[in-house]
Protein backbone atom coordinates (compact mmCIF):
# COMPACT_ATOMS: atom_id res chain seq x y z
CA UNK A 1 0.00 0.00 0.00
CA UNK A 2 1.45 2.97 -0.73
CA UNK A 3 0.98 5.90 2.09
CA UNK A 4 0.53 8.60 -0.32
CA UNK A 5 -2.31 7.82 -2.27
CA UNK A 6 -5.62 8.97 -1.37
CA UNK A 7 -7.82 6.88 -0.95
CA UNK A 8 -11.54 7.51 -2.59
CA UNK A 9 -14.88 5.76 -2.74
CA UNK A 10 -16.82 3.89 -5.26
CA UNK A 11 -20.50 2.57 -4.31
CA UNK A 12 -21.60 -0.10 -6.26
CA UNK A 13 -25.06 -1.72 -6.90
CA UNK A 14 -25.13 -5.58 -7.47
CA UNK A 15 -27.47 -8.12 -6.69
CA UNK A 16 -28.20 -10.16 -3.26
CA UNK A 17 -26.96 -13.36 -4.88
CA UNK A 18 -23.38 -11.56 -6.36
CA UNK A 19 -22.88 -9.54 -2.92
CA UNK A 20 -23.15 -13.63 -1.15
CA UNK A 21 -20.70 -15.12 -3.59
CA UNK A 22 -18.32 -11.90 -3.11
CA UNK A 23 -18.02 -12.65 0.64
CA UNK A 24 -17.85 -16.34 0.35
CA UNK A 25 -14.72 -15.67 -2.02
CA UNK A 26 -13.24 -13.46 -0.10
CA UNK A 27 -13.49 -15.28 2.70
CA UNK A 28 -11.98 -18.39 1.08
CA UNK A 29 -8.87 -16.70 0.36
CA UNK A 30 -8.88 -14.31 3.34
CA UNK A 31 -9.19 -11.22 2.29
CA UNK A 32 -12.11 -8.90 3.68
CA UNK A 33 -14.59 -8.37 0.63
CA UNK A 34 -13.13 -4.76 0.27
CA UNK A 35 -9.88 -5.98 -0.16
CA UNK A 36 -11.16 -9.06 -2.65
CA UNK A 37 -12.92 -6.73 -4.72
CA UNK A 38 -10.41 -4.23 -5.04
CA UNK A 39 -7.59 -6.67 -6.07
CA UNK A 40 -10.23 -8.30 -8.56
CA UNK A 41 -11.19 -5.33 -10.39
CA UNK A 42 -8.01 -3.88 -10.31
CA UNK A 43 -6.20 -6.82 -11.67
CA UNK A 44 -9.28 -7.53 -14.37
CA UNK A 45 -9.05 -3.19 -15.22
CA UNK A 46 -5.29 -3.61 -15.73
CA UNK A 47 -6.27 -6.91 -18.18
CA UNK A 48 -8.72 -4.54 -20.09
CA UNK A 49 -6.53 -2.07 -20.82
CA UNK A 50 -3.65 -4.22 -21.44
CA UNK A 51 -5.28 -6.87 -23.97
CA UNK A 52 -5.82 -3.77 -27.06
CA UNK A 53 -1.85 -2.85 -26.50
CA UNK A 54 -0.02 -6.04 -25.89
CA UNK A 55 0.57 -8.69 -27.66
CA UNK A 56 2.33 -12.10 -26.97
CA UNK A 57 3.99 -14.10 -29.75
CA UNK A 58 4.88 -17.89 -29.68
CA UNK A 59 8.46 -18.12 -29.00
CA UNK A 60 10.08 -19.00 -32.45
CA UNK A 61 7.76 -16.54 -33.84
CA UNK A 62 8.70 -13.61 -31.44
CA UNK A 63 12.50 -14.75 -32.62
CA UNK A 64 11.65 -14.36 -36.37
CA UNK A 65 10.20 -11.28 -35.43
CA UNK A 66 13.00 -9.93 -33.71
CA UNK A 67 15.39 -10.76 -36.14
CA UNK A 68 13.11 -9.00 -39.28
CA UNK A 69 13.11 -5.78 -37.56
CA UNK A 70 17.29 -5.94 -37.27
CA UNK A 71 16.85 -6.89 -40.72
CA UNK A 72 19.06 -3.63 -42.54
CA UNK A 73 16.56 -4.40 -46.12
CA UNK A 74 15.34 -0.91 -46.21
CA UNK A 75 11.90 0.95 -47.20
CA UNK A 76 10.55 -0.21 -50.45
CA UNK A 77 9.59 2.08 -53.82
CA UNK A 78 6.14 2.38 -52.42
CA UNK A 79 6.50 3.23 -49.02
CA UNK A 80 9.28 6.16 -49.80
CA UNK A 81 6.17 7.51 -52.59
CA UNK A 82 3.30 7.49 -49.66
CA UNK A 83 6.90 9.24 -47.29
CA UNK A 84 7.12 12.25 -50.50
CA UNK A 85 3.37 11.99 -50.64
CA UNK A 86 3.00 12.98 -46.55
CA UNK A 87 5.40 15.93 -47.01
CA UNK A 88 3.12 17.93 -48.40
CA UNK A 89 0.76 16.92 -45.28
CA UNK A 90 1.32 18.02 -41.03
CA UNK A 91 -0.26 17.10 -37.76
CA UNK A 92 -1.52 19.96 -35.82
CA UNK B 1 -10.61 26.19 -40.79
CA UNK B 2 -9.02 23.19 -42.34
CA UNK B 3 -6.75 23.63 -45.26
CA UNK B 4 -7.20 20.36 -46.13
CA UNK B 5 -3.64 19.48 -45.45
CA UNK B 6 -3.52 19.40 -41.41
CA UNK B 7 -4.28 16.33 -39.52
CA UNK B 8 -6.24 16.90 -36.27
CA UNK B 9 -6.89 15.11 -33.19
CA UNK B 10 -10.41 13.81 -33.19
CA UNK B 11 -12.85 16.30 -31.46
CA UNK B 12 -16.49 15.11 -30.93
CA UNK B 13 -18.18 18.07 -31.24
CA UNK B 14 -16.33 19.80 -34.42
CA UNK B 15 -16.00 16.50 -36.33
CA UNK B 16 -18.45 14.60 -38.19
CA UNK B 17 -18.12 10.82 -36.97
CA UNK B 18 -21.47 9.75 -37.89
CA UNK B 19 -21.59 10.39 -42.05
CA UNK B 20 -18.01 8.84 -41.65
CA UNK B 21 -18.13 5.88 -43.89
CA UNK B 22 -14.59 4.25 -45.37
CA UNK B 23 -16.35 1.19 -46.61
CA UNK B 24 -15.62 -0.82 -43.24
CA UNK B 25 -18.15 -0.95 -40.93
CA UNK B 26 -15.94 -1.85 -37.77
CA UNK B 27 -13.78 0.74 -38.74
CA UNK B 28 -16.75 3.28 -38.84
CA UNK B 29 -18.28 2.00 -35.57
CA UNK B 30 -14.77 2.53 -33.81
CA UNK B 31 -14.62 6.12 -35.19
CA UNK B 32 -18.41 6.62 -34.32
CA UNK B 33 -18.17 4.97 -30.68
CA UNK B 34 -14.88 4.22 -29.43
CA UNK B 35 -11.90 6.24 -30.74
CA UNK B 36 -12.70 9.69 -28.69
CA UNK B 37 -13.47 7.84 -25.18
CA UNK B 38 -10.02 5.79 -26.13
CA UNK B 39 -8.40 9.26 -26.64
CA UNK B 40 -10.00 10.23 -23.00
CA UNK B 41 -8.84 7.04 -21.37
CA UNK B 42 -4.95 7.87 -22.89
CA UNK B 43 -5.57 4.54 -24.45
CA UNK B 44 -4.74 5.75 -28.24
CA UNK B 45 -4.72 8.79 -30.42
CA UNK B 46 -7.29 9.31 -33.15
CA UNK B 47 -6.40 11.85 -36.20
CA UNK B 48 -8.34 13.10 -38.80
CA UNK B 49 -8.28 14.79 -41.50
CA UNK B 50 -10.95 17.24 -42.04
CA UNK B 51 -12.79 18.30 -45.52
CA UNK B 52 -11.62 21.56 -46.09
CA UNK B 53 -15.10 22.04 -48.58
CA UNK B 54 -17.25 22.12 -45.47
CA UNK B 55 -18.93 25.44 -45.15
CA UNK B 56 -21.31 26.19 -41.93
CA UNK B 57 -21.32 25.89 -38.47
CA UNK B 58 -22.20 22.04 -39.24
CA UNK B 59 -19.91 19.23 -37.71
CA UNK B 60 -17.16 19.00 -40.28
CA UNK B 61 -16.99 15.83 -42.67
CA UNK B 62 -13.67 13.55 -42.68
CA UNK B 63 -11.27 12.52 -45.44
CA UNK B 64 -9.24 10.16 -43.37
CA UNK B 65 -8.65 8.99 -39.80
CA UNK B 66 -5.99 6.79 -38.43
CA UNK B 67 -5.35 5.63 -34.73
CA UNK B 68 -1.75 5.45 -32.76
CA UNK B 69 -0.72 3.91 -29.68
CA UNK B 70 2.09 2.40 -28.00
CA UNK B 71 2.11 -1.18 -27.48
CA UNK B 72 4.34 -4.25 -26.75
CA UNK B 73 5.08 -7.75 -28.11
CA UNK B 74 6.36 -10.48 -25.86
CA UNK B 75 7.71 -14.24 -26.04
CA UNK B 76 4.80 -16.43 -25.14
CA UNK B 77 7.06 -18.67 -23.78
CA UNK B 78 10.81 -18.14 -22.66
CA UNK B 79 13.89 -19.23 -24.66
CA UNK B 80 15.63 -22.73 -24.58
CA UNK B 81 18.64 -22.25 -22.32
CA UNK B 82 21.36 -22.70 -25.44
CA UNK B 83 19.43 -19.28 -26.63
CA UNK B 84 19.21 -17.56 -23.56
CA UNK B 85 21.08 -14.57 -24.58
CA UNK B 86 17.81 -13.51 -27.49
CA UNK B 87 15.33 -11.46 -25.58
CA UNK B 88 12.26 -12.53 -24.65
CA UNK B 89 11.06 -9.56 -22.09
CA UNK B 90 8.15 -7.60 -23.90
CA UNK B 91 9.47 -5.03 -26.97
CA UNK B 92 7.91 -1.66 -27.76
CA UNK B 93 6.30 -0.94 -30.74
CA UNK B 94 3.93 1.35 -31.76
CA UNK B 95 0.50 0.35 -33.21
CA UNK B 96 -1.49 1.34 -36.25
CA UNK B 97 -4.84 0.57 -34.97
CA UNK B 98 -7.33 2.01 -37.36
CA UNK B 99 -6.95 3.70 -40.61
CA UNK B 100 -9.59 4.61 -42.65
CA UNK B 101 -10.45 6.80 -46.24
CA UNK B 102 -14.00 7.70 -46.91
CA UNK B 103 -15.32 6.57 -50.07
CA UNK B 104 -16.15 9.60 -51.28
CA UNK B 105 -12.59 10.13 -51.35
CA UNK B 106 -11.32 6.35 -52.39
CA UNK B 107 -8.16 6.45 -55.31
CA UNK B 108 -6.72 9.11 -54.76
CA UNK B 109 -3.56 8.81 -52.29
CA UNK B 110 -4.90 9.25 -49.18
CA UNK B 111 -4.67 6.06 -47.83
CA UNK B 112 -0.71 6.46 -48.47
CA UNK B 113 -0.74 10.23 -47.59
CA UNK B 114 -2.60 8.59 -43.75
CA UNK B 115 0.20 6.25 -43.28
CA UNK B 116 3.19 8.26 -44.29
CA UNK B 117 1.79 10.82 -41.91
CA UNK B 118 1.39 8.59 -38.93
CA UNK B 119 4.52 6.85 -40.22
CA UNK B 120 6.67 10.32 -39.68
CA UNK B 121 5.10 10.44 -36.51
CA UNK B 122 6.05 7.54 -34.86
CA UNK B 123 9.84 8.50 -35.93
CA UNK B 124 9.16 12.13 -34.06
CA UNK B 125 7.90 9.50 -31.07
CA UNK B 126 10.57 7.29 -31.19
CA UNK B 127 13.21 9.85 -29.54
CA UNK B 128 11.07 9.20 -26.01
CA UNK B 129 9.65 5.60 -26.69
CA UNK B 130 12.13 3.60 -28.35
CA UNK B 131 10.02 0.67 -30.41
CA UNK B 132 11.25 -1.74 -32.53
CA UNK B 133 8.72 -1.87 -35.14
CA UNK B 134 5.40 -0.53 -36.13
CA UNK B 135 2.40 -3.33 -35.95
CA UNK B 136 -1.02 -2.84 -38.04
CA UNK B 137 -4.43 -4.43 -37.92
CA UNK B 138 -5.33 -6.00 -41.24
CA UNK B 139 -9.51 -6.31 -41.61
CA UNK B 140 -9.64 -7.86 -45.42
CA UNK B 141 -7.36 -8.38 -47.71
CA UNK B 142 -7.40 -4.75 -49.65
CA UNK B 143 -6.17 -3.77 -46.14
CA UNK B 144 -3.25 -6.53 -46.54
CA UNK B 145 -2.67 -6.09 -49.79
CA UNK B 146 -2.10 -1.88 -49.47
CA UNK B 147 0.50 -2.98 -46.44
CA UNK B 148 2.05 -5.53 -48.23
CA UNK B 149 2.68 -2.96 -51.21
CA UNK B 150 4.37 -0.54 -48.64
CA UNK B 151 6.44 -2.88 -47.50
CA UNK B 152 5.10 -4.87 -44.17
CA UNK B 153 5.37 -8.63 -43.03
CA UNK B 154 3.18 -10.19 -42.10
CA UNK B 155 3.14 -10.92 -37.94
CA UNK B 156 2.89 -14.87 -37.23
CA UNK B 157 2.28 -16.74 -33.94
CA UNK B 158 0.31 -14.61 -32.45
CA UNK B 159 -0.65 -16.01 -28.87
CA UNK B 160 -4.96 -15.76 -28.45
CA UNK B 161 -5.68 -13.65 -31.48
CA UNK B 162 -8.43 -12.09 -29.74
CA UNK B 163 -10.53 -11.32 -33.50
CA UNK B 164 -9.83 -13.06 -36.63
CA UNK B 165 -7.73 -10.19 -38.52
CA UNK B 166 -4.39 -10.19 -39.88
CA UNK B 167 -1.43 -8.21 -38.00
CA UNK B 168 1.55 -6.58 -39.85
CA UNK B 169 4.65 -4.95 -39.08
CA UNK B 170 7.59 -2.63 -40.45
CA UNK B 171 10.60 -2.94 -38.64
CA UNK B 172 11.19 0.73 -37.01
CA UNK B 173 14.84 0.86 -38.90
CA UNK B 174 12.81 1.52 -42.21
CA UNK B 175 10.60 4.15 -40.83
CA UNK B 176 13.59 5.90 -39.24
CA UNK B 177 15.66 5.37 -43.27
CA UNK B 178 12.80 7.68 -43.97
CA UNK B 179 11.95 10.24 -41.82
CA UNK B 180 15.20 9.85 -39.21
CA UNK B 181 16.62 12.80 -37.45
CA UNK B 182 17.88 14.48 -40.34
CA UNK B 183 14.33 15.09 -41.40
Amino acid sequence: MKATTSEVRLDVRMSSETKRRLSQAAELSGATVSEFVRTAADAHAQAVLEESTRISLEGSAFDRFIAACDNDSGPNEALRRSADRASGYRIE
Amino acid sequence: MSDGRTFVALDRRRHDRRSFDCGQEPLNQFLREKAAKHAELGVSRTLVLPDPEAAGDAPVPLIAFFTIAPGSIDRAELPPAQAKRLPHYPVPVFLLGQLGVAKAFHGRGFGSIALGVALRKFAAMHTEFHAVAVVVDCLDEIAERFYHHQGFQPLDGVVRAAEERTRMFLPMRDVLALFGPTH
